[in-house]
Parts: structure tokens; C-alpha cells; sequence
């Protein structure tokens, strides 16, 4: 998370040009988006695919940050999580070809079910914010994990806080 | 202060009478025979019987009153504490067998005991 | 359906007022009344001293079903088998005299004596009851006829009746737990739907593990199983014939996300949760039409539906007040009325078979609990407390509760547990791996 503020910095630099590009996705066939590609010449020399490649995946979901994190049993998005949703909106907005499922999850400390559905809350709230700042809603769908996948073990609230998360997963190609 | 509440003690009422050693001693007796169900707690039931002079039930044990559970729960409750009766006569040896007008009719209440959680 | 125990007690009580009128009253004053509330907190004592072996090549058989009888009732928590090698008298034939004198001088409250024989694939178990102190027998003996391979269900329907002449409530030995089995690491955790005997024998996998799966939950007559898959990538609500492991999701309203399916008390509906938008409402299914009503309609996470044994009431959970706690409503839907008032939060509302508790998974203060309470929300009872206890689910006479209970920290594992509904006997159900969601089903025809 602590690369998230640079990284937004970075892409608010950029959005000038994203946003006069108009949000198209479908037929997309996973290329490279050209204009994102354009935008960004001469600021990385990274291999491509790499993190340190802005049009990468990888770049996404690690320097951009492809997580948002929640206080407990809560679905609303912090300033934290809504500086990184910004960053995600931003890339998203350059890559239309580009589609995101938004994972939704929770710490253990809950009963089953109650978790899906609180998971459920996360994601949408994501998804939504999303949308609002512009990215076109099919290109976004939500899943809820619930409490079925940490991805931090222990049973204190260094672990419960990495799992309270929203997880904006991408992938390139046209939607179902 | 004290002194107002001694006074305030001694105006009230003695107990009419203190609970005899002996009904302490047959509590105890039935009691050592009763199993008490675990999974009664809440019901209580009062079992009504007759002792003939020498300390044994006479006639059968009968239910005088039930509270608590279902009507299943409160039939098991009351087998229960009959079979308690039943099976630690005779109580002669812990009643004093001149005062058999006393003991004569009986009725037990037995509580099933409230198990704390785990 | 007779009630031996009943009768037996309908009886007595019928001898008593007889005997009370003929009694004089000699008496001054009015009986001795005394109030005893320390019992032994002691099982109730039985012997079984074995079943007889009434053919060759029946021994084994004879040998296991003693001792899955004995094992059915001494695991209850409300009986205890006396040890063979304090008996007085030698049982004798299964047609033989009962000496209760000697079964009594060992405290015997109740002896069963059996017999069994096998000819060709058939096992015949033969069983009676006797009442030692009142010097009887309880019920009248009773055959059991089968083919060999259910000799464990033939013990357990022995036991069953055993259980229900005593207490005068039906068993709930012959019967069956569906449940998640779950393998792996907390985080690379798989899991499959399995179905074993309610004491853990005979586990079968319905589903392999090749994507989640959540809370089955068994139809009334124990024949289907509803649950949640992600099989498609997205929860979605799956039924499963048992008999023949067939599976299909099932059609129902249109959302993003369906999960917490349960069957209707008819069985011919499925009532569930269904999210879109982020926002979680109780829906209502036909399985045979597809006709989907929706029962809820708020802004808030409305799930884990339970249905009344009569079908007229819904129990769930809703976090409407801010945190989750239990409401009811009517069946088809309507205004719900809040019966959690307690410190903390409740959630997976169970309704009793009796009807008359719903079992609760509780969370206060960083605890968990299974928790009991009448249907108004009365007479709240805390069962269990551990770093987490979920899922409460009812024997099929609302004695007991199966939950899953998980350990603390990064190898932490779910194994299932039972209590009975007075909060003793708590014991671990045998599972080969992990365990959780355990959904008890009916006893067994």
C-alpha cells in the first residue's frame, strides 16, 4: 500500500489524455491499447509485462495496487482505498480492453454466509465507485469470497486486515 | 446502627421451626439416589408418596405438580425422582420413628439442576 | 406411533390414584415437604450383556451390534453401560427369566438382551427392554430384518427404540450428516460435500474438490441436498440427488450471487439469499414451477433462513439494526419482528424439530458461541464458547446440536462437534479430515 500514493500521482499526471479517449471495451482481442501505450512513452523503460511496465497487469496489481482494504464488518472506502480506486479507474479507462471481477472478502471473525454477503457489499462498493469514475459497468462484475480465501493466516488483526479486502482482478478480452 | 437492626432482629418473628437435623439427613438420602438427568435442567417436579412405619413407600409415588420442559421432559423428570424414592428405602434409620406423624406423607420437590455453559 | 414409555407411565400413574384413595389419611398436619436440587449428575445406568449369537457366522455380527448399541446410548451423555464384569447373574437366553434382583443390586436401571442370526445375505436382530425396578419389560420385544452390509443402521434403529421407550422422545441414531469436508492450508483450503452416518461411520464424498462448496443443507426426507457452488466461477445454489450424486444448479431468480438455499418443510421450494448490487434479500423459488417470490425487501444483508417444523414462520438474520440478530416473519414474507437482544451478535438461526428453539451461532466479545432460545427470543442459553463455534444444526428430535468449531491461528482446522441441548456432553463428531457446515438430516424410514 505505501506505493499507492506515488502511483497515483503518477497516473493523475497521465489522465489527461486517457480521459479524451472514448470508453470502448468489447472486440477487444487483447492487444496493447495504443493511445495508453502512447501516454506513457518515455516515462518507463521496463520490460513489457513486468510491473514496472505501465500497461502490464502486473503494473496494475502492484504498483497501482489492486487491493482496497475495510475496517471490520464495514463496506465503506476509506481515502486510502478510494486514492488506490483512483489509480484503478485511471489505468482501467486506458485499457478498455481490459475487464476486472472484483473479489470481495472478509476476515474469519464471521459466520459463513454473513461473510458472502458482506463480501458481496465490498466489491459493489468498489465496483461502484469505480463506475463513477467513469469506467462502463460491464466491463465490471463482482464475486464474493467471503471468509473462504485469506490470504493472511494468522488469527490477530495484522492477518484479519489484509483479508477484510476487495480485490479488482483483471483480464484482457471481451465480456461474456 | 447496629444496634437499631439487633433491635429491628428481635422484633421480627422467630421461624416456627427450625428445619429438624433428620429432614436434612432424609435429603441427603434421596438425594444420593437421584440421577439427576443432565438434560432436565428447568423442570422441577413434585413426587408424592406414603411411608409406612418402618420407612418404606407405601402404595406407589405419585406426581403432585410439574414445571418446566415438555410434557416428555417432565414424564422422565418424574421417573426419575420415583425411582430415586424407590430405590433408597427404606428410610427408617434416618427418621426418628416417634414423630411418625411427621413423616408419615411426604413430598418431594425435586429441581433439576441449571448446568452452567462450558 | 404407540409410546411404550408412555403407557408404562399412564399405567402407574392410574395404580397411584388407586392406591392414594385407599389409604387413610393419619396424618396431624399436612405432608413433609423438602426440596432436593443435588442430584447425582449421573447418567442413567445400563447393562447390555451382549447379544446372543443364534447362528453360526453370526457372532461377529451379534458382537458389533452390542456394541454400536451400547455406544449409541453411553454417547448421549444420558446413559451409561455398567461393566460386564460386575454382573451377578449370566444373562441367559434371549427367551429366558430376568433375575432382576441381581440387576437391581447393581444398579441396573434398564437391560437389554438381544439375539441375532444370519442365513444367507439376511440378519435378523432380535431385542427386548426390561424396566429393573419395576421388575418389567418396557415395550414389547421387537425383530429387525435386513440384509447383512446395514447391519450398523440395524444397531442404531435398536438403540433408537432403546433411547425412545426410556425417554419417551424419539432417537436420532439412524440417521445422517451431510457436511463440507475440507483439506489443505487455511489458505489453499479444499473443499467437497460428504455424507456419513450421524456418528461418523460409513463417509461418503459427493462432490471432488475441484471448486468451493458451502452449507449443504439436507431436503426434510433426507433425499436431496441444496448448497453453494462455485462451479460456474460465481455462488450459485446447487441441488443433489444423494442417491444417485447427481447435480444441477438450479434456476432461480436472476442476481449476481444466490447462496443459503434450504428447503422448504414440504420440500418442494427452496428459500435463499440472493445479492445484486451489493445488496443481499431473501427469495423464495419453486422447484418444480421456477416461480421465484421475493420475502424480503430492505437495504440491508438479509440471509441464513430457517423454516418453523410447520412451514408457517421464517427465522434469519439481518443486520437491518445496524449489527446482525435474528428476526421472524411469515413464510411468505411481511413485516419481521427482532427476537435478539442480547450483548453482541446473532446469526445462522436453526429452528428446532420440536419447534420449540431456534439454536443460534452467537459473537461477543472476540467469543463464539451455539446458543439456544425460545422462539419469542426467551430463555436465552449459551451451549458452547470457543475462539469459533458456527452453524448449529438439530437432531432430528431436537436434542442435540452438530456444529463446526475451528481452532485459532494459522494451522487453525474445523472439526465438527456435538452438544446436547443442555449444554453437557460435548464431544468431537470423527471426521478424517477437516469438517464444517454440517447439516443433520431426518432418521432414517
Amino acid at each position: 500500500m505505501h506505493m499507492m500514493t506515488k502511483a497515483a500521482l503518477i497516473l493523475l499526471a497521465l489522465s489527461t489524455t486517457a480521459c479524451t479517449r472514448p470508453d470502448r471495451f468489447g472486440g477487444a482481442n487483447g492487444g496493447v491499447d495504443p493511445n495508453a501505450a502512447g501516454a506513457n512513452g518515455g516515462i518507463n523503460a521496463a520490460p513489457l509485462g513486468s510491473a514496472g511496465d505501465p500497461n502490464s497487469p502486473a503494473y496494475f496489481s502492484q504498483t497501482i495496487g489492486d487491493r482496497v482494504l475495510f475496517v471490520v464488518d464495514q463496506s465503506t472506502l476509506t481515502p486510502t482505498a478510494m486514492a488506490t480506486l483512483d489509480g484503478q479507474s485511471q489505468w482501467l479507462l486506458q485499457h478498455a480492453d481490459y475487464l476486472a471481477v472484483i473479489e470481495g472478502h472478509a476476515d474469519e471473525q464471521g459466520t459463513r454466509e454473513y461473510n458472502l454477503a458482506l463480501g458481496a457489499r465490498r466489491a459493489n462498493a468498489v465496483r461502484e465507485y469505480l463506475i463513477s469514475k467513469g469506467v462502463p459497468s460491464n466491463r465490471l462484475r463482482t464475486v464474493s469470497y467471503g471468509k473462504e480465501r485469506p490470504i493472511a493466516v494468522c488469527s490477530d488483526e495484522s492477518c484479519y486486515s489484509q483479508n477484510r479486502r476487495a480485490v479488482t482482478v483483471i483480464s484482457a478480452g471481451s465480456i461474456s | 446502627m447496629i444496634r437499631a437492626l439487633f433491635l429491628m432482629t428481635l422484633a421480627l418473628p422467630l421461624p416456627a421451626k427450625a428445619d429438624p437435623d433428620w429432614t436434612q439427613a432424609f435429603r441427603a438420602k434421596v438425594q444420593a439416589c437421584w440421577l439427576a438427568d443432565p438434560a432436565l435442567a428447568h423442570v422441577k417436579v413434585v413426587a408424592g408418596f406414603d411411608l409406612d412405619t418402618t420407612g418404606r413407600v407405601e402404595g406407589d409415588v405419585s406426581l403432585v405438580r410439574a414445571d418446566g420442559g415438555t410434557l416428555a421432559d417432565q414424564a422422565r423428570a418424574f421417573a426419575a425422582a420415583r425411582r430415586a424414592v424407590v430405590r433408597c428405602q427404606p428410610y427408617l434409620a434416618v427418621l426418628p420413628d416417634d414423630q411418625y406423624a411427621l413423616w408419615h406423607k411426604v413430598e418431594l420437590t425435586f429441581v433439576f439442576p441449571v448446568t452452567p455453559s462450558s | 406411533m404407540t409410546r411404550p414409555f408412555s403407557t408404562y407411565f399412564a399405567a402407574l400413574l392410574a395404580a397411584v390414584l388407586v392406591a392414594g384413595a385407599a389409604t387413610p389419611v393419619l396424618a396431624q398436619s399436612g405432608p413433609l415437604r423438602i426440596t432436593i436440587d443435588q442430584g447425582i449428575m449421573e447418567p442413567l445406568p445400563f447393562a447390555a450383556p451382549g447379544f446372543q449369537a443364534e447362528t453360526t457366522g453370526s457372532e461377529q455380527f451379534a458382537a458389533d451390534i452390542a456394541r454400536v448399541v451400547a455406544e449409541d446410548l453411553a454417547g448421549t451423555g444420558l446413559f451409561r453401560q455398567i461393566d460386564p464384569a460386575s454382573f451377578i447373574s449370566a444373562p441367559g437366553g434371549f427367551g429366558d427369566q430376568v433375575a432382576f434382583a441381581d440387576w437391581r443390586a447393581i444398579n441396573a436401571q434398564a437391560l437389554i438382551k438381544g439375539a441375532v442370526s444370519v442365513s444367507g445375505g439376511q440378519l435378523v436382530v432380535k431385542f427386548r427392554l426390561y424396566d429393573v425396578f419395576a421388575g418389567g419389560e418396557l415395550g414389547e420385544g421387537m425383530q429387525l430384518a435386513g440384509t447383512t452390509d446395514g447391519w450398523r443402521r440395524m444397531a442404531h434403529k435398536v438403540a433408537d427404540q432403546v433411547y425412545s421407550r426410556i425417554t419417551g422422545e424419539s432417537g436420532y441414531f439412524d440417521s445422517r450428516v451431510v457436511f463440507v469436508s475440507e483439506s489443505g492450508p487455511k489458505d489453499n483450503r479444499q473443499k467437497r460435500l460428504a455424507i456419513m452416518d450421524y456418528d461418523g461411520a460409513n463417509l461418503q464424498y459427493l462432490t471432488d474438490s475441484g471448486s468451493i462448496v458451502l452449507a449443504p443443507r439436507f431436503s426434510p426426507s433426507g433425499d436431496r441436498v441444496l448448497y453453494t457452488s462455485y462451479e460456474s466461477g460465481f455462488p450459485r445454489i446447487n441441488l443433489l440427488d444423494v442417491a444417485t450424486v447427481g447435480r444441477r444448479e438450479i434456476q432461480t431468480q436472476a442476481g449476481e450471487m444466490t447462496f443459503s438455499p434450504r428447503f422448504s418443510h414440504d420440500g418442494r421450494s427452496v428459500i435463499y439469499s440472493l445479492s445484486n448490487g451489493g445488496n443481499t434479500d431473501l427469495y423464495r423459488t419453486d422447484l418444480g414451477t421456477g416461480q421465484s417470490s421475493q420475502l424480503t425487501n430492505a437495504p440491508s444483508i438479509e440471509t441464513a433462513p430457517s423454516l418453523s417444523p410447520d412451514g408457517s414462520q421464517i427465522v434469519f438474520e439481518s443486520d437491518r439494526s445496524g449489527t446482525q440478530q435474528l428476526y421472524i416473519m411469515s413464510a411468505n414474507g411481511g413485516e419481521p419482528r427482532r427476537i435478539s437482544f442480547g450483548d453482541g451478535r446473532y446469526g445462522t438461526p436453526v429452528w428446532s424439530p420440536r419447534g420449540d428453539l431456534i439454536a443460534f451461532t452467537k459473537q461477543n466479545q472476540g467469543r463464539f458461541h451455539i446458543g439456544v432460545m425460545r422462539t419469542d427470543g426467551s430463555e436465552e442459553r449459551l451451549l458452547t464458547a470457543s475462539f469459533l463455534d458456527e452453524g448449529p444444526t438439530w437432531s432430528p428430535n431436537g436434542r442435540v446440536v452438530m456444529f463446526a468449531r475451528e481452532t485459532q491461528g494459522a494451522s487453525g482446522a474445523s472439526t465438527l462437534y456435538s452438544v446436547d441441548v443442555s449444554g453437557r456432553n460435548l464431544k468431537q463428531v470423527p471426521t478424517p479430515g477437516g469438517a464444517s457446515d454440517p447439516s443433520w438430516g431426518p432418521l432414517q424410514p
